[in-house]
């Protein structure tokens, strides 16, 4: 995955270039499910006596399962989502008075960004350094920072800290991530569904569906993650610029992730790889050997760690921001 | 038959200008009420730093009787704050009172009792805490206004903004708190 080179560019211009460069990722979804229905079909209609019948079955089946599987994964993750990230994350809600100071630079985060309220604030019992912002719009957002991370970070890049997981908010990569996440996962449902519907059907009938059920969950959510942790990658480089600017302080941010990077693991989201897109760093256990290796041997991540990685490389981001 | 089609299209190529006309001007009065309400962020965060003020004077001249010229600069800025009419006097003035608000503390080191009254730093934090927030709502309402002017000036809306006038709005610039020195002051 190449980025192109912004480093010339004024934040502004970073914000919007990299809008749309999320925009386009998405059209491989709609891509995935219509490729490889077609390419299912093209393959058992060589074998079938009767297309049109055939064809309409495929309608009514596929094309129904699709929708409801669609709509029922939607509503799921929209409205249960973040709720349960923060149980999850073992993530506790505070009140003004626990951290007056922890309290005050997101007020003035969001009022800067023009939020209209103060997300939910929440602390993640937890000695490692990682942080998260949730919720599906900026009314009901909650951000979250681990004890770590608090007691780690000077105020300067408490601020910048905090100020990226606004500009999550406000660039609203939370929706973006879930309908990301929900994509992949009804691809992988609707192919599961098709798979078992062979019991049902007897005969010949049921073999395409077969197909094009075994096309979705092997291919289907192969390039469909790829392509989520692609939209998560740049939607991180964007949450960097939109806090960067929120905060007028680039380095505080750099220095931040540096200091992030020395254990941003967090053993509590293991079983939720879907959630590390909305951590200020990648939570899980082979992103932490990635960051040691880039700490220690100043080696690159192959273009394979790349590609299969939520975050960009935290060294690539870094670098990013020292040049602004 | 040919004149008929040939008003049909002019007809609808004048309901289609008409229809661009109005989607345009609307999102021109979104973004000016963008500006507005942004602007309106501003002025509850300066109304409360004028609020804090009269509380502090009290609380400081039990303690610091020396410094009535501070305490009167910190008034005279205020009072010039709250009447100021235009953008670049109400930058002028929250300036200025900032700075005097800022060599009060400075001053403030000199009186140990002073530092150890629990209003008063009840009230620095109060203040330090509002002039956060100012430089806050500040950096999103010159964001609105840059919006807004970008709109004004870029084409189609120009022409739009130009057939219905609307101006450019103002930026508010203060002084970043590092920046802002504080005021001179003789003993």
């Amino acid at each position: 995955m190449h980025h192109l080179d912004l480093s010339g560019l004024p934040i502004h211009e970073q914000i919007r270039k990299n809008r749309w460069k999320t925009a386009y990722l998405f059209i491989i979804f709609p891509i995935i499910i219509i490729g490889l229905t077609y390419i299912g079909l093209l393959i058992s209609l060589a074998e079938t006596n009767d297309p049109i019948s055939f064809a309409n079955t495929m309608i009514q089946t596929v094309g129904f399962w699709v929708l409801i599987g669609v709509f029922i994964w939607s509503l799921i993750s929209y409205f249960w989502g973040s709720k349960m990230i923060m149980a999850f994350a073992g993530a506790k809600p505070i009140k003004k008075s626990d951290n007056p100071t922890l309290f005050r630079v997101v007020e003035n985060a969001s009022i800067a960004a023009g939020l209209p309220k103060t997300p939910g604030i929440y602390i993640i019992d937890d000695h490692s350094l990682n942080a998260f912002a949730t919720g599906t719009s900026p009314k009901n957002a909650k951000v979250a920072i681990s004890k770590g991370l608090l007691e780690k970070l000077e105020k300067n890049e408490l601020q910048a800290v905090m100020s990226h997981e606004i500009g999550h908010v406000i660039n609203r990569d939370i929706r973006v991530m879930l309908l990301a996440v929900t994509l992949v996962g009804a691809i992988q449902m609707i192919g599961e569904i098709l798979i078992r519907s062979r019991g049902r059907r007897s005969g010949k009938g049921g073999a395409p569906l077969v197909l094009i059920g075994f096309l979705f969950i092997t291919i289907g959510v192969l390039i469909g993650t790829l392509t989520k942790l692609a939209i998560s990658r740049e939607r991180e480089y964007l949450a960097d610029a939109t806090g960067a600017h929120l905060c007028n302080n680039p380095n505080a941010l750099a220095s931040a992730l540096e200091k992030i990077s020395q254990d941003a693991r967090l053993e509590v989201l293991d079983k939720k790889a879907s959630m590390s897109g909305l951590c200020i760093a990648d939570p899980s256990a082979k992103a932490h050997m990635h960051h040691k290796k880039l700490k220690e041997g100043k080696q690159k991540l192959s273009l394979w760690q790349k590609a299969w990685s939520s975050h960009p490389p935290i060294t690539d981001r870094i670098n990013r921001l020292r040049r602004f | 038959m040919g004149m008929l089609e040939t008003s049909h299209i002019i007809i609808g190529i004048v309901i289609l200008l008409i229809i661009f006309f109005i989607l345009l001007y609307n999102s021109l009065i979104r973004k000016k009420n963008n500006c507005e309400q942004s602007w309106s962020g501003i002025a509850v965060q300066l109304k409360r730093r004028y609020n804090l003020i009269p509380n502090l004077i009290n609380t400081v001249q039990g303690y610091a009787k020396h410094e009535k010229e501070t305490l009167e600069k910190i008034t005279k800025a205020r009072t010039a704050a709250m009447s100021a009419k235009s953008m670049k006097d109400h930058e002028k003035a929250e300036n200025m009172l900032s700075s005097t608000l800022k060599s009060l503390f400075a001053l403030s080191e000199n009186y140990p009792d002073l530092k150890a009254n629990e209003n008063f730093l009840h009230l620095q934090e109060e203040l330090s805490d509002t002039e956060d927030k100012i430089q806050a709502s500040r950096k999103f309402y010159n964001n609105t206004v840059k919006n807004y002017n970008t709109a004004i000036q870029s084409i189609p809306t120009n022409i739009v903004a130009k057939i219905c006038s609307f101006k450019e709005k103002e930026f508010f610039e203060l002084e970043k708190p590092e920046e802002a020195k504080p005021v001179e002051t003789k003993f």
